[in-house]
Order: structure tokens, then C-alpha cells, then sequence
């Protein structure tokens, strides 16, 4: 293998192209090395005539033509087992947290095949994540796969932050995260996050943030499927976060032209779809283990139908829709409840109970919305008593969707709190039966439990 | 593309809105010159009116006391009229009077009287029905010129007269301006003294056949045109209310219609700008 060396024939930014020997062509997929600077490529496509075209693991200044490439033999390996535990990697598998290197016994390639479809075994056992909006309006189960929507700014970040403090710490399994192109500060919060709820040593880190070439953002989510696909094949049950989904596409998107395809719709590669599904469809439970997924996708200008996120809506159980509007309010978690949307919102699920609550709070908000348009031109007075009924309950109810978070705590200094799940459905059943009508509704902002609001009300009066 | 079509279609039916509530406005701008005409001549006759009562009242004070006129030394029950509109769209006027109502109710409440109603218009019959309460009688459309109302009211002077209720108010809404309306509790029941200075200016008449019989008729006339006079002071006021509301419902929908229009043009902006940029792109790739 060692002998078989090809050559650098040209270079566009992060894709390079190789040529070889004839007859000694690399597979799709395999990585090669550069020998000057030990810099990884990965084979995208055959051009024929013995070249391969590659994406660059890294950054490819100072490259020349004519510089030797040698041939791995095989995809990117990265470490996987218990050694990466506690670790930052790169999309390599290399060590990034400057704590030496990982002495890992087993080394997986970061592509691979989807599991059958036979073994796949999905679950309905509902994890209760202690916010009140997800838990009521899009329930999410245990080996489901969560999609957290959101434009810049209005907190996807700090909602994952939170669904990894309640679940990892409250479920003590091992997670995974996959920090893909945010900022680096963040994954640095993360990971201090993760040392003061001491289950750093139940976590593998990888990151590949915005400061790095969009090859490393491209596959840095495959390097954390690789090493959560392992643990799950173990028999653990594994969570998986990766912050952010959109990242992925980006990285794709531009490389793909490089790449020379032609863009598609609002100028993304071609091959979103395919991407997409080869990423997503990994993330499955089989019958081992089960890998919960939450997933932070950007929205670009708030715009849910570009195909960006519109591609990754399809492949999720949940869907946690952030909104603008619900954030300018000055309400935190800034949950759309009536875009948000979960599978598991079926009786034979969640329960009779659950389900007509979480149905009730959708038609009152649904009225509200189209209350407001007359609100707007004729005002207050103008509606019946039964609707301004409803649009109390329902200002109520979106108040009561806030809630103070444990990871933000230190912005808003009040204490986070964790709602069980009857409490949730209790307290948003009080509100549609009138037993709160008295209740002004600014007791409602930022509560936990209606019981909270109750001696809020109390303490205002 | 669904998007900008949505927009527009929201400010097409706003549109629509804010001409129906331009047309309201006007309709009622010029009602609202005859109801007040009535109000002014009515205002005018029912003061005359309790001039002349006044002073029959004040010159055979010694030989003939009226029902109308001594308090019951202890109120058991309460007898309120509530003037409002038929419809709706004309602000706040009705919860004001409503909400002046129900404090009175409360005060009453408080003190163990009981209370009868009797409510004027369409808007007050519907909400009080909702309350746990003994209405006496209630008539829908106040055509100012119909004298059901008059005969509505009637029920509840004749409780007075056969001492079942011992007091009645009438609340309505007063027309300060086009700007203000006031709801406004007026005692009609037993009849309030008339001020001494409204008096003057009257010299002794003779009366034909005797002064106590024009004073049971005038006076009985008197508690009618009293609540009549609510009950055209309210029109007044309910269409003054309707221009202003309307007016108010128009502006908010121009600005509505304004901010939609900015939408729809960014979104078509926007729309042309991803157009271009892909056919750029997509030019470009090909080269």
C-alpha cells in the first residue's frame, strides 16, 4: 500500500485533485494523506484518467502541485470504546482538549451503512426533558430523533444546552456531542458545562466549528455517529446532540460547486437529499441499544421552507420550532407550540389525558391567532365574552410556555426549574378549565408548575 | 411564493374590513346629527318638564304627598334599567355601562338588597341573562322614535307603585362629546327633589280641574320622559361611539394594510434576488 503514491494536479481551496498510477485508483470515500504535512483528503469523486477529486481534512494553504499523496486504503478511522470518553476530538478522531493522545483499542471508519432496516426498533417510552412546551406540546421518545428549528439568535443553543443538562445528567447514560460549525466559545461552554454537572467522563466531544475548512464540518457529524454507533452496538443506550444540523449542509453547499455540480434551489448542492438521508438514516435504534438524537438546525431568515431545513424536517420524530415572534415577546424557551410537532402526540402514547390537553391548548391558541387580526383593527371590546375568554386563557397559556432555564441562570438569575410531566398537564388542564381566570397573567411568565403561579399570584396581590 | 400569496390574500380581506368599518363610520356620522338634534329637544322638554313639576309639587306640598315622591324608609329591593345598544362595534360604551352597573349590583349586594333588572337593547338582554338574576322584562331594538321601550319600563313602575321595589335607577351612556361618553346612574325612582333655584320665575296658576290631578298625570308623563331620555341619550352616544371606533378601526387597518404591503414587496424582492443569483450561479457552474 505504502508504495502506491499519487500526485497533486490542482488545487480550488478545500478541493484538491490527485492523480495516480493507473490501475492503483482509491476508492470513494478513502482517505489520503499528503506526506509534506501529513494533511487528510478524502476521495469524493473519480474524474477518470487515474485522478481522484478530494475535500481536504484541514487547511490546504501552502499546498503545491506535484506534491506526493499516499493512499490509506480505506475511509477516515477514528477512535471509538470508552477511551473517547471524557475527550474532545476532531473530525479525524485526533485529541483536541491537549490531554495526549487516546490509546483506543478499536478504530471504526466514519462511513457506514444505515442499519437494516429489520433490525431497527423503534421505541415509544416517552423522556421526560422537564420543559414544559416540549413535554406537552411535542413529547419526545426515547431513541426518537429531535429537530430543534430556529433562526440566529433565539436560542436553539441554550434549549439543547438545557435538554442535555435534564436529560444526560438526570438519565446518566453516555452522550455524544457533535459541535459542526458553531462557534467555538459555545462548545467551550459545553464542555465546562459538562465538567460542572460532572458527566465529562459519560461524554465524547467532537467538534469541528466555524473557524474550520468545510471538509472537517462536513464529516465531523459522521466521526460522532461513528462513536455513538459503537456505543449503541455495545447495548447502551446513547444520547447524541449535535449543534448544528444546517452546518452540514453549508459545509456541502460550498464545496459543491467545487466539486463541480451544478447548485440546485436557492443555490444548495444537488445532493442534499442524499446527504441528508445517509446522515440522518444513521442515526437510528436497532434492537442493541437506542441513540436519542437532538439536533439544532438553523433556519436562514426564518424561512422554514428553505430546503435546507425543509430537507431535514422529513427524517424527525419531534420537531421544536423556535420562533421570532414568541422570542421578541420576551418569552424563553421560544417554542412555537403550534408549529412544533411530535409523533409520540397520539393517544395510544402519551395517554388520553395528555393528548386532549395538549389538543385543547392548540385550539385555544389557533382561536387566539385568529382573534388577533380583529383585535388588531377593531380592539378588545368588540369580542364576545366566550372569546374574550379565550384570548385570556390563551395569553395565559403562552405565558405559562416560559420557564426559567438552569443554563441560564446566570442571565436572567433566577433559578431553572424541572416540571414533571404531570405537573405540565395539570397545570395547563387548570387553565382550560377556568380554574386560573382570577390569576392576572403576568403570574404566569417565567413559573414552573401552576402551583408556582399560584403563589406568584399571591405575593402580587 | 405561498408565502407572498398569503400575505396578500390577509391584506385583501383587511382591506375589505377597513371598508366595511369606513362605511360604518360615515353611516353613523350622520346619524349621529339627527339623534343629537333629538337629544338637545328632549333635554329641553323634560326640563321644562320638571320645572313645572317642581313647582306644582312645591305649591300643594302641604295638602298632597305622592308615592313618587317620599323614599322608602328601608329599601328591600332595587329595580335597575339598563339602556344599551343592539350592536356591537361602537367601543367601549356598552362594557362601561355594564361594568358601572355590576359595581352598583356589588354595593347593593353588599348592603342585602335585592335587585331587579330591566335591560334596553340587545347587548345588555344578552349579558344579563349570563348572571344568576331576576330580569323583569327586556325589549331589543331601542328605535328611539318606538314606544316599547316606554311600555317595557312600565312593568317596573307599576313593581314601584305596588311597593315590590323601592327604588329605580336607570344607567345609560351620556354623550359629553363625540370624543367622551359617560355612563351615567340617574335615580328615577322615588323621583330626586328638584333644586329650588330651577323654580323661579313661575308665578301661582289656577289649575283646572285641581292641582293634584294634572300632577299624578305630568308626573307620570315625567318618570316616562325620564327614561326616554336615557334611552335617546344613549342613541346619541352609541353612535358618536361607532364614529370614533370606526374611525380608530379604519386607521389600525391602513396601518395593518401598510406593513403588509412592505411584506409582500420585501418577499418579492427577495424572491427575484434568489432567482437571479441561481441562474447566475447555475450559468456560471456551467462555464
Amino acid at each position: 500500500m505504502q508504495d502506491i503514491k499519487g500526485e497533486i494536479t490542482s488545487i480550488i481551496g478545500a478541493v484538491i485533485d490527485v492523480r495516480f498510477p493507473s490501475g492503483a485508483v482509491p476508492k470513494i470515500y478513502d482517505a489520503l494523506v499528503v506526506e509534506k504535512n501529513n494533511l487528510t483528503l478524502e476521495v469524493q469523486q473519480q474524474l477518470g484518467n487515474s485522478t481522484v477529486r478530494t475535500l481536504a481534512m484541514g487547511s490546504s494553504d501552502g499546498l503545491s502541485r506535484g506534491e506526493k499523496v499516499k493512499s490509506s486504503g480505506g475511509p477516515i478511522k477514528v477512535p471509538v470504546g470508552k477511551h473517547t470518553l471524557g475527550r474532545i476530538l476532531d473530525v479525524e478522531g485526533k485529541p483536541i482538549d491537549g490531554k495526549g493522545p487516546i490509546v483506543a483499542t478499536q478504530y471504526e471508519p466514519i462511513h457506514k451503512a444505515p442499519p437494516k432496516f429489520t433490525s431497527l426498533n423503534p421505541s415509544t417510552d416517552i423522556l421526560t426533558t422537564g420543559i414544559k412546551v416540549i413535554d406537552l406540546m411535542c413529547p419526545i421518545a426515547k431513541g426518537g430523533k429531535v429537530g430543534c428549528f430556529g433562526g440566529a439568535g433565539v436560542g436553539k443553543t441554550v434549549i439543547m444546552l438545557e435538554l442535555i443538562r435534564n436529560i444526560a445528567v438526570e438519565s446518566k447514560g453516555l452522550s455524544v456531542f457533535a459541535g459542526v460549525g458553531e462557534r467555538t466559545r459555545e462548545g467551550n461552554d459545553f464542555y465546562n458545562e459538562m465538567i460542572a454537572s460532572k458527566v465529562i467522563d459519560k461524554t465524547a466531544l467532537v467538534y469541528g466549528q466555524m473557524n474550520e475548512p468545510p471538509g472537517n464540518r462536513l464529516r465531523t457529524a459522521n466521526t460522532a455517529l461513528t462513536i455513538a454507533e459503537h456505543f449503541r452496538d455495545q447495548g447502551n443506550d446513547i444520547l447524541v446532540f449535535i449543534d448544528n444540523i444546517f452546518r452540514f449542509t453549508q459545509a456541502g453547499s460550498e464545496v459543491s460547486a467545487l466539486l463541480g455540480r451544478m447548485p440546485s434551489a436557492v443555490g444548495y448542492q444537488p445532493t442534499l437529499a442524499e446527504e441528508m438521508g445517509k446522515l440522518q438514516e444513521r442515526i437510528a435504534s436497532t434492537r442493541n441499544g437506542s441513540i436519542t438524537s437532538v439536533q439544532a438546525i438553523y433556519v436562514p431568515a426564518d424561512d422554514l421552507t428553505d430546503p435546507s431545513p425543509a430537507t431535514t424536517f422529513s427524517h424527525l420524530d419531534a420537531r421544536v420550532v423556535l420562533s421570532r415572534q414568541i422570542a421578541q415577546l420576551g418569552i424563553y424557551p421560544a417554542i412555537d407550540p403550534l408549529d412544533s410537532s411530535s409523533q409520540q402526540l397520539n393517544p395510544a402514547i402519551i395517554g388520553n389525558r395528555h393528548y386532549e390537553t395538549a389538543q385543547q391548548v392548540q385550539r385555544v391558541l389557533q382561536k387566539y391567532q385568529e382573534l388577533k387580526d380583529i383585535i388588531a383593527i377593531l380592539g378588545m371590546d368588540e369580542l364576545s365574552d366566550q372569546d374574550k375568554l379565550t384570548v385570556q386563557r390563551a395569553r395565559k397559556i403562552e405565558r405559562f410556555f416560559s420557564q426559567p432555564f438552569f443554563v441560564a441562570e446566570v442571565f436572567t438569575g433566577t433559578e431553572g426549574t424541572y416540571v414533571t410531566l404531570e405537573d405540565t398537564v395539570e397545570g395547563f388542564r387548570a387553565i382550560l378549565d377556568g380554574s386560573c381566570d382570577e390569576i392576572p397573567e403576568q403570574a404566569f411568565y417565567m413559573q414552573g408548575t401552576i402551583e408556582d403561579v399560584r403563589k406568584k399570584a399571591k405575593s402580587m396581590a | 411564493m405561498a408565502k407572498i400569496n398569503e400575505i396578500k390574500r390577509k391584506k385583501a380581506s383587511t382591506e375589505k374590513t377597513a371598508q366595511i368599518t369606513r362605511a360604518l363610520e360615515l353611516v353613523s356620522a350622520s346619524k349621529l346629527g339627527k339623534t343629537s338634534e333629538k337629544k338637545l329637544k328632549i333635554e329641553r322638554y323634560s326640563h321644562l318638564l320638571s320645572k313645572m313639576i317642581g313647582h306644582l309639587a312645591e305649591s300643594c306640598k302641604q295638602d298632597y304627598i305622592n308615592d313618587y315622591f317620599t323614599p322608602h324608609k328601608k329599601v328591600k329591593v332595587v329595580g335597575i334599567i339598563v339602556v344599551s345598544t343592539d350592536r356591537g362595534l361602537c367601543g367601549n360604551l356598552n362594557t362601561q355601562t355594564f361594568k358601572k352597573v355590576l359595581e352598583f349590583m356589588q354595593d347593593l349586594q353588599n348592603q342585602n338588597k335585592g335587585v331587579v333588572i330591566c335591560t334596553v337593547g340587545n347587548k345588555a338582554t344578552s349579558f344579563f341573562q349570563k348572571f344568576n338574576l331576576q330580569v323583569l322584562e327586556s325589549c331589543a331594538k331601542p328605535d328611539i322614535s318606538d314606544k316599547t321601550v316606554l311600555e317595557t319600563c312600565q312593568k317596573l313602575i307599576y313593581q314601584y307603585k305596588q311597593k315590590n321595589v323601592n327604588e329605580v335607577y336607570v344607567f345609560y351612556s351620556q354623550m359629553n362629546s363625540i370624543l367622551e361618553q359617560v355612563p351615567v346612574k340617574k335615580q328615577i325612582l322615588p323621583i330626586p327633589k328638584i333644586p329650588r333655584e330651577n323654580l323661579t320665575g313661575l308665578c301661582e296658576y289656577i289649575y283646572e280641574p285641581n292641582k293634584k290631578n294634572i300632577l299624578d298625570t305630568l308626573l307620570d308623563r315625567f318618570i316616562r320622559y325620564s327614561i326616554y331620555q336615557a334611552v335617546v341619550e344613549n342613541a346619541a352616544s352609541e353612535e358618536a361611539a361607532r364614529t370614533m371606533a370606526m374611525k380608530n378601526a379604519t386607521d389600525n387597518a391602513g396601518k395593518i394594510i401598510e406593513t403588509l404591503q412592505l411584506s409582500v414587496n420585501k418577499a418579492r424582492q427577495s424572491e427575484i434576488t434568489t432567482e437571479l443569483s441561481e441562474i447566475i450561479g447555475g450559468a456560471e457552474a456551467i462555464e
